[in-house]
């Protein structure tokens, strides 16, 4: 009774990001279960279900998955939909981490962030540096304009002006960009939980979960 | 070397059991584990988004001063059973033609 109850008390701690039903839930089923199987080590109870921690990150990145099916058409301006995102995602990579196959995964799943963070970040510094560029030429000319160079002034000052308004319209350029680019990280990286859960999400009973 | 199962079949597999006798998580998952070669801790994940699907519904039942919760097939449940077999179906005699014939 002991192992069964601290066993079942520490993968309930573990168990943070779901709610308090769903929690409730996990833990009367695996208590009812070990009871049933009578188990009378740790052990044991490990060379069945695994640790609390390999356990709770299963069974969180099933959660994820099954929850995931929010319509994913409208959701970029929906910020509990982001949020839910980023809430699956750190499930599914806690998911793997607990896998035997996780280290490896981790590293495509590093690389792929890689790429789209940098494909990501170009567009933004090119925008960065238009702003940049059309201020410092408009601050340049301002000074210009109070000389004898005046003319000169006067056409850096609207070289100047241009640059920027070419900057602002191109902001929303950026976003879409961007807003493009972290839909298809979350969609990579569902894809990769889906291969490594839904698909195979039972293991060979010899393999530890 | 064991075939591993897919979710599909594991799926239909839970269901077909339970559609002959209702059963607790613990005989169910001993069930399973003499048909498919899948650890413990892969049933309760299937188990809940069946139920999620409402393809099954659970019950309580008083056990030696605690409770036993039963997983019954639901209408829905036995319907989705048909689908699967009928997967099974069609797999089963393509894979078996393949074996018999070398190809189609």
């Amino acid at each position: 009774m002991d192992i069964i109850d601290k066993y079942i008390n520490e993968l309930y701690s573990r168990l943070k990001s779901l709610n308090y039903a769903e929690r409730q839930e996990v833990c009367e089923f695996y208590s009812e279960y070990l009871m049933d199987a009578e188990v009378e080590s740790r052990r044991e109870i490990e060379e069945k279900l695994g640790t609390p921690k390999q356990l709770a990150h299963k069974i969180m990145a099933e959660y994820a998955l099954i929850e995931d099916e929010v319509p994913t058409d409208d959701w970029t301006t929906d910020k509990t939909v982001v949020k839910h995102n980023l809430r699956a995602i750190r499930l599914i990579v806690a998911g793997l981490f607990a896998l035997p196959i996780g280290v490896p995964l981790m590293i495509a799943l590093g690389l792929f962030l890689l790429f789209y963070l940098i494909i990501t970040l170009i567009p933004v510094v090119i925008n960065l540096g238009i702003f940049v560029s059309g201020f410092v030429m408009s601050f340049f000319s301002l000074q210009l304009l109070f000389t004898i160079d005046w003319p000169v002034g006067c056409f850096y000052l609207g070289l100047g002006i241009v640059t920027i308004c070419t900057g602002i319209l191109l902001v929303s350029y950026v976003f879409v960009v961007v807003r493009w680019m972290t839909r298809l990280l979350m969609e990579t990286i569902k894809k990769i939980g889906n291969q490594a859960f839904r698909n195979n999400p039972w293991r060979h009973k010899n393999e530890k979960i | 070397m064991p075939i591993q199962a897919s979710s599909e079949l594991l799926e239909g597999v839970i269901i077909a059991l339970l559609a002959e006798k209702d059963l607790y998580g613990y005989v169910l998952t001993k069930e399973v584990q003499s048909i498919l070669d899948v650890s413990e801790s892969s049933v309760y994940p299937v188990l809940r988004r069946l139920t999620k699907e409402e393809y099954l519904l659970t019950y309580d039942e008083p056990y030696q001063g605690r409770n036993r919760r039963y997983y019954q097939v639901t209408e829905a449940g036995k319907f989705q059973l048909a689908i699967i077999k009928n997967e099974w179906e069609q797999y089963k005699k393509k894979i078996d033609g393949v074996f018999e014939n070398g190809h189609n």
